[in-house]
């Protein structure tokens, strides 16, 4: 594994200076992602009107994985309608899972592309897809 | 076991066990140590081959023991394997193994102590731990410094340590956690300082 495809820039700037990082005055729906057996603790707020992401944002701690993930997420469905925002956090998974064909165009994910290398280290899958798994949650709750 | 010797007669112990893999055995065999005036009153814990004794229609009575306790098919190439793991430890001499292990922990505990941003967890010499050592980069999640550690060839265990209470307790999301054995070197703990500077390097902390 070479740490040049983890640890870049954008992913370091998505961790530690994340404008994504706040709280969501008008949320409507919250909900809390945990790993326990690492201590990646993420709660996510969106702000869902008509079917759309209109905001969202996070707090929580966690590895530079987890916190970059989550930031990225969170670029990638602001605006979007839950359904297609359930369409990127699949494909991302799907990423992630290496089950994409080589035609399939991953720039759709924006800066989650940076991620891909995760799927080389079983042991860091599961700080990449806290974020993404938690909206799934958050929508199906509270949307 | 094996970082202390354990004597159970001393310790006046009713049960010890420990497992294989920490012995440099075999995965999935371990030791339970139970004293004899106990187990000759406790009941099979599961029934099976080989720890019979009588079998009537509406009655049995058990082997002796350890075959009371040892139903079916035993492990055979566990148990091989953890005897010749702890005919090994016993050649070496428990008290040299600890020696060279706690003189590897001072070290990386004076080296350690020199770098501003990393915080050892615990006490500072090796009076009151053993050759384990538990602490904190400054900015780098534990998760991070094991995964970049992995990457210079320095295994560490990054996590709560099924230790969640004592984490609250140290205010740490976590901590990475380096253990030294009898076949580590000085050198090894070099790597491991200097590993942790590009830690810093990596996560963009310059150093």
């Amino acid at each position: 594994m070479d740490l040049s495809t983890l640890y870049t820039e954008i992913i370091l700037q998505h961790s530690r200076n994340s404008q994504n990082r706040r709280q969501l005055p008008c949320a409507t729906c919250k909900e809390r992602g945990h790993n326990p057996t690492c201590g990646d603790d993420i709660t996510i707020e969106l702000q869902v009107e008509d079917g759309r992401v209109v905001d969202a944002a996070f707090t929580g701690q966690g590895c530079a994985i987890s916190q970059a993930s989550t930031s990225m997420m969170i670029d990638l469905v602001r605006g979007k309608t839950t359904a297609e925002a359930q369409q990127l956090i699949d494909m991302f998974l799907a990423m992630i899972r290496q089950e994409l064909g080589s035609d399939v165009d991953l720039n759709v994910l924006g800066d989650a592309i940076a991620l891909q290398g995760v799927a080389q280290m079983p042991a860091r899958v599961k700080c990449a897809v806290l974020a993404w798994h938690t909206f799934q949650e958050a929508i199906k709750t509270g949307a | 076991m094996p970082h202390l010797p354990v004597d159970v007669q001393a310790l006046g112990a009713d049960f010890l066990a420990f497992s294989g893999h920490k012995v440099y055995g075999p995965m999935g065999i371990g030791v339970l140590y139970g004293r004899e005036e106990l187990l000759l009153t406790m009941p099979p814990y599961q029934y099976g081959g080989d720890m019979i004794e009588y079998v009537e229609e509406q009655s049995s009575t058990f082997a002796d023991l350890p075959n009371k306790f040892e139903a079916g098919t035993p492990n055979v190439e566990g148990a091989v394997g953890l005897a010749a793991a702890l005919d090994y430890l016993e050649g070496l001499g428990p008290k040299n193994i600890l020696r060279h292990e706690l003189e590897l922990t001072a070290y990386a505990l004076a080296e350690l102590s020199r770098i501003p941003w990393v915080t050892i967890h615990g006490p500072r010499d090796t009076v009151e731990r053993g050759p384990v050592i538990s602490f904190a980069v400054e900015g780098c999640h534990p998760h991070d410094v094991a995964t970049i550690l992995d990457c210079h060839g320095v295994a560490v265990r990054a996590g709560h340590h099924c230790a969640q209470p004592l984490m609250h307790y140290l205010k740490a999301p976590a901590s990475s956690r380096v253990s030294f054995a009898l076949y580590n070197t000085p050198a090894e703990v070099d790597i491991l300082i200097a590993s942790i500077y590009d830690v810093r390097k990596w996560l963009g902390y310059g150093s």
